[in-house]
């Protein structure tokens, strides 16, 4: 396999106690994974070691979180830094970020804070995925939020963020569980938005599990990545497909870790979309 | 329509407390109730990180009184890097004066012991000098040496006998009961070839391991830590050491 792109196939994203797991998992399925760079921004460590290990047999994405792309602020050099550490040492196959700010003032919030839909967000955002770009050296895609409330804005998501890879020539990490939840939250449409993106900008997609809000229950579903795949993603997902084919898809868990079967058994269910969708009946 | 910039200051204020901070930026007003999610997210993502880094301080005090301070820690400290792994330095510190852990005055040492599995697990991967390195060397030669501590090398010291509590309280396993004694205690933590490691060490090793972290020369390092014991017991644990993978050659 080559390890230099992503198969149109699926990966898990990789966990600690799924090392060992995807080492010995055979390299026919296209098993890729992907990563929190964050996560492996240290001096040392053991994971480290276990990543290097991994990379060597499999395609690997560094899916970033704390990058701020949608911030007031200029973006951190530090973390640039890191970010080009990585990327020599690990030579990923995809690198990504979200359309989200997550620091401000020196505090980093450790979450992914939405951004209203407004042509002064659009104007930030591009800045700084040019910027981030340019550092790397690469082009990078954006990730769809999930939303808890609904924000004033001047334009759509679906142009916002078209608009957005439109102009700095990135492309979309659609995520068909932020798009599903989003769409419950604020009271939009799911198939609209899916519909309103262009299938050759979308380079990946995530698909993922949520949980109702504890309070408000199931008008408020919160963007936990603790459960499987829910039946109504599934489903969008395999609409998606069906009309914008094959894609790199990502099964992402990153609470209540599964033991990995459970997870290897998601990837087969995505991966019998992604076959299907190459068969001359749907050509 | 409004400000971007005003926005993030704003949702900021909200995240610290202040609901009303961004309702201008709402387009529907019933959400308000909803912001709660954000703070609820970032103060629970800040706090995982400390109790999931002070494993033996969460044994020892229960879950809800962990996740008690650990908030009351996050948001003082809030982190400052999105690299989490090795927040929390100020953990230790702020248990030490945290007023409802005033009852267990040892409870900060045992953090500081957690805080040094952490450093020492994400230490840089320099690899420690071995008894093969000095080999073929005159014992003048060797005493010459000035040599350093592996980088992910932690001494520490407590009055208490805390490394005993920690050890017993840092894995998932069933924990022996550990009477606490109030008597002078040292420990080294560190990332050996073998995987992370602990130890108590004698004052005398502490000693030794202090004075060849400041610089001195080996053979001065291992006369004046002795002067108690005598040089064959240091000698013995020189050679552990080394065996141990707790020194370096920085000079070489």
């Amino acid at each position: 396999m080559t390890t230099d792109r992503l198969p149109s196939l699926t990966g898990i994203g990789l966990k600690p106690e799924h090392y060992r797991d995807v080492m010995n998992a055979p390299n026919e399925g296209g098993l890729w994974v992907e990563v929190h760079p964050e996560n492996y921004m240290t001096d040392g460590g053991p994971r480290r070691a276990w990543l290097e290990v991994i990379r060597a047999g499999r395609p690997v994405s560094l899916h970033g979180v704390g990058m701020s792309l949608a911030g007031d602020e200029p973006l951190d050099k530090a973390h640039l830094a890191r970010w080009r550490e990585l990327i020599k040492r690990y030579q990923p196959a995809m690198i990504s970020e979200h359309v989200a700010w997550s620091a401000r003032d020196g505090t980093y919030f450790a979450d992914l804070l939405p951004t209203p839909a407004t042509n002064e967000a659009l104007d930030r955002l591009t800045a700084n995925i040019d910027h981030m770009q340019t550092a790397l050296g690469r082009s990078i895609l954006i990730e769809n939020p999930s939303l808890y409330v609904d924000l004033k804005g001047e334009m759509t998501e679906p142009e916002f963020l078209v608009e957005a890879c439109k102009r700095t020539g990135c492309g979309l990490l659609l995520d068909v569980n932020n798009v599903f939840v989003s769409a419950n939250n604020i009271g939009r449409g799911t198939e609209d938005y899916l519909d309103a993106i262009p299938g050759d900008l979308i380079g990946e997609i995530h698909l993922a599990g949520h949980a109702p809000d504890p309070i408000m229950g199931e008008r408020l579903l919160i963007d936990d990545h603790g459960a499987p795949v829910a039946p109504e993603v599934w489903r969008l997902y395999e609409r998606l497909i069906e009309r914008v084919g094959p894609k790199p898809t990502l099964i992402e868990r990153d609470t209540n870790i599964p033991a990995f079967a459970e997870l290897a058994a998601e990837v087969e269910t995505a991966n019998a979309i992604l076959e299907r969708a190459l068969e001359p009946a749907n050509a | 329509m409004l400000e971007q910039l005003t926005y993030q200051a704003r949702f900021a204020e909200m995240l610290a407390g202040s609901d009303e901070a961004v309702t201008p930026w709402l387009a529907d007003a019933t959400h308000i109730a909803r912001l709660r999610v954000y703070r609820n997210n970032v103060v629970t993502a800040w706090a995982d990180m400390i109790v999931k880094n002070y494993p033996a301080v969460e044994r020892l005090v229960g879950t809800d009184f962990m996740r008690g301070a650990a908030i009351a820690f996050v948001k003082k400290n809030p982190p400052q890097s999105p690299v989490l792994s090795t927040y929390g330095e100020g953990f230790p510190a702020f248990i030490q004066e945290f007023e409802p852990a005033r009852g267990l005055p040892y409870l900060a040492d045992v953090a500081r012991l957690d805080r040094a599995w952490t450093e020492a697990f994400f230490a840089p991967p320099t690899a420690p000098l071995g008894p093969g390195n000095l080999a073929g060397k005159s014992e003048v030669e060797v005493g010459a040496l000035v040599l350093g501590l592996h980088p992910s090398v932690w001494l520490f010291s407590s009055k208490w006998n805390a490394r005993e509590i920690w050890n017993a309280n840092r894995s998932e396993s069933d924990a022996p009961k550990i009477a606490l004694e109030e008597r002078p205690t040292w420990a080294a933590v560190w990332w050996s070839p073998n995987g992370m490691a602990d130890r108590a060490l004698e004052s005398t090793e502490y000693q030794f391991l202090e004075l060849i972290s400041g610089g001195a020369p080996l053979g001065d390092a291992l006369t004046k830590a002795s002067s108690k014991v005598g040089e064959s017991a240091l000698y013995q644990f020189f050679s552990e050491a080394l065996a141990g993978g707790l020194l370096t050659n920085p000079h070489k």
